[in-house]
């Protein structure tokens, strides 16, 4: 089990390294980060040797091969220097500093939205299969039918006009944008109790959409189980069903979704930068969309980083898992 | 498996046994059909018994689902309102009527004003006409790509190194492609190629929905390889290509006409999600995605009107995918999702 985790994790790490450096080459060819010298932008004429060396000391010089730049920004990676923000953001915050103070902002929502939703979605896909045709089996995939229909902004804006709705009525809601409101004084218990609400409404969002597709592919899986072979031999050798399909059937079920799971860590990526930018949450979602806005180059390659590495951590845990579940890897 | 271009039925066969001599072609022609061997007359003035083609039969399984029907009525509708829509309604969508911004439905403004003023039914309308076309084509193309490359790495992969190497490529591209999330490459893409036309939407957004299609294909047509009736084409030199085309094809038609249909809501969702963003279709166009982009939670007619749109689409093109494939594939209804 060692050998295949680790060999796992060697290629998801060769894969993240092809990856990021895809994306800075593409971002590098891509984007124009010297246009913030030149009018529209520049109002008065740069002088030509400070120009030069405002792109050298942000390695986006124009003028220096593609593949030097890539090489500059990959020694600095080896050094855990992700460079500085460029483009229109003139004050070369270190993309590091920048990461740092947004991941803590979207991993809460990320972890908290795909752990709730897969469990979500597992226990439900599992019970309507093994209850098959009964009226919650049909509730729940016409829900799932429903919510895979729908694009992201659409379910967050429902969510979001419940919560007015309620608000309305009642006078009492929960807050819609900000996760962490600036008047309360940080670390005390009345921050925290703002950014608990704050997480309720995004996390509902990322967890309905999670569930909806892993209830739909864990039905498809325990439907298969429960026509396998081996199920019928523990029933025939005196299981209830409901013992024979722990022991059995789900461990079989779980060994799909684990692969499932590993890549899906990138649509709940995509799906909470919708949320961060509907509920006005400083996070990297927020982050890339503004990278991207105003070409920083060094910016939209940290943020693949990011996700890269946040793939791959989710890969292999779906590995180890798969691993401790297959009896024919152990 | 049986040919599915053989369209003849058993009527076609009966037909064939009566014009036979049995003398001459014991196999074919029965002595059981010759008039003259028969013990008793049978009755053949009683019902025929019906025989059905591949198509026929297609077309009634659909026909007989009654989401089938709702999916048909309701995007027929859309694309209806799609095209008379824009041409009665008396404003466009850029045109703006700020003395009635922000009110609601009225019937002048049928789905109201919002607080730029511009009128949402008529940005409904034009944004639903676009999201129609791009998501249409982008399916098309999207598949096309898929079946390019999934055919081709299928029937390359059991030949030799190359074909492997091939083959591996593709599979180690496909698990790239999920490792950075699409929706930050087409953000990079998207502001370059929209000063040109907002109709390399289409282009882009099938170039990054290609692999899982690819990746099914590709497992599809390795199986079909190993058939005995595609060694024996090929064993007679018959060209690859139309190997593909005669013998590949077909048999995976199926699949491939349930992952357009589909695969046409997964473009519309993609483009109308990457446009409320703001990196989709700009200014001169307009698509449901900008349209929800003016969202006002104060004011929900701001938002519900396209959203329901956006919706109801998605939801009847699902619904006619689903029936498609439960026409196509009966057995797919034990495990279906």
């Amino acid at each position: 089990m060692i050998r295949f985790v680790s060999l796992r994790v060697l290629t998801y790490v060769i894969l993240a390294f092809v990856a990021t450096s895809f994306a800075y080459l593409l971002s590098a060819s891509l984007m124009h980060p010297e246009e913030v010298l030149y009018p529209p932008i520049a109002t008065e004429p740069v002088p030509a040797a400070t120009a030069q060396h405002y792109l050298d000391v942000r390695n986006v010089n124009p003028d220096t091969p593609l593949f030097e730049r890539y090489a500059n920004w990959l020694g600095g990676l080896i050094r855990g220097d992700l460079g500085v923000t460029t483009g229109t953001n003139k004050s070369m915050v270190p993309v590091i500093d920048e990461l740092a103070t947004r991941i803590p902002i979207s991993l809460r929502l990320v972890v908290l939205g795909t752990a709730i939703g897969t469990v979500l979605g597992i226990v439900l896909g599992m019970l309507a299969a093994v209850r098959r045709d009964s009226v919650g089996d049909r509730l729940s995939t016409l829900l799932a039918f429903f919510i895979l229909s729908l694009p992201t902004p659409v379910i967050i804006l429902i969510v979001q006009q419940a919560n007015q709705g309620i608000m309305d009525l009642s006078g009492w809601g929960l807050p819609a944008i900000n996760p962490i409101n600036p008047l309360l004084e940080p670390g005390s218990w009345e921050s925290f109790k703002y950014q608990a609400k704050a997480l309720v409404m995004p996390t509902i969002v990322l967890a309905v959409t999670a569930a909806a597709s892993y209830s739909r592919y864990m039905k498809v899986t325990t439907l298969d189980v429960l026509g396998s072979d081996y199920l019928r031999t523990a029933r025939a050798k005196g299981l209830t069903r409901g013992r024979a399909m722990n022991r059995h059937g789900l461990r079989m079920a779980l060994i799909p979704m684990g692969q499932y799971f590993a890549f899906a860590v990138g649509g709940a990526f995509s799906g909470s930068l919708f949320v961060e930018l509907m509920f006005n949450w400083q996070g990297i979602g927020r982050f890339a969309i503004s990278a991207i806005q105003m070409a920083d180059v060094n910016g939209t390659a940290g943020v693949v980083l990011y996700t890269a590495i946040l793939t791959l951590l989710s890969a292999t845990f779906a590995d180890i898992l798969q691993g401790a579940l297959d009896p024919r890897i152990r | 498996m049986t040919n599915p271009n053989d369209i003849r039925g058993t009527d076609d066969a009966s037909a064939l046994r009566r014009a036979t001599d049995p003398e001459a072609n014991p196999v074919i022609g029965s002595a059981v059909d010759d008039p003259d061997l028969r013990d008793t007359e049978v009755d053949e003035s009683g019902p025929a018994i019906e025989s059905l083609s591949r198509g026929e039969l297609l077309r009634r399984r659909f026909l007989r689902n009654p989401s089938a029907w709702i999916g048909m009525i309701i995007f027929a509708a859309l694309v209806l309102m799609a095209i008379i829509g824009p041409m009665v309604y008396q404003y466009g969508p850029f045109e703006r009527d700020l003395r009635n911004a922000l009110t609601g439905p009225s019937p002048y403004h049928w789905f109201g004003v919002n607080e730029n003023g511009l009128d949402i039914f008529a940005r409904t309308m034009q944004g639903l006409r676009i999201s129609l076309v791009i998501g249409i084509g982008t399916a098309v193309l999207t598949t096309f790509l898929a079946l390019l490359v999934g055919i081709v790495a299928g029937y390359v992969s059991h030949k030799g190194k190359s074909g492997a190497f091939v083959d591996g490529a593709l599979v180690n591209l496909i698990n790239l492609f999920l490792v950075i999330p699409s929706i930050l490459l087409l953000m990079l893409f998207s502001p370059a190629l929209q000063q040109a036309s907002w109709l390399w939407m289409i282009p882009l957004l099938a170039g990054f929905a290609w692999m899982l299609t690819a990746r099914v294909l590709r497992a599809m047509t390795q199986q079909l390889v190993r058939t005995e009736y595609v060694e024996a084409a090929r064993f007679m030199g018959v060209n690859p290509i139309v190997t593909m085309t005669r013998h590949i094809i077909p048999n995976i038609a199926s699949w491939i006409i349930i992952d357009t249909t589909l695969g046409v809501s997964a473009a519309i969702l993609g483009e109308t999600g990457l446009s409320f963003i703001g990196f989709g279709i700009q200014y001169p166009q307009v698509s449901l995605g900008t349209v929800l982009q003016d969202y006002n939670i104060s004011a929900p007619y701001t938002w519900i009107p396209p959203a329901v749109v956006l919706a109801a689409l998605v939801i009847s093109i699902n619904l006619m995918g689903e029936a498609l494939r439960d026409a196509l594939d009966p057995t797919s209804g034990s495990s279906r999702i």
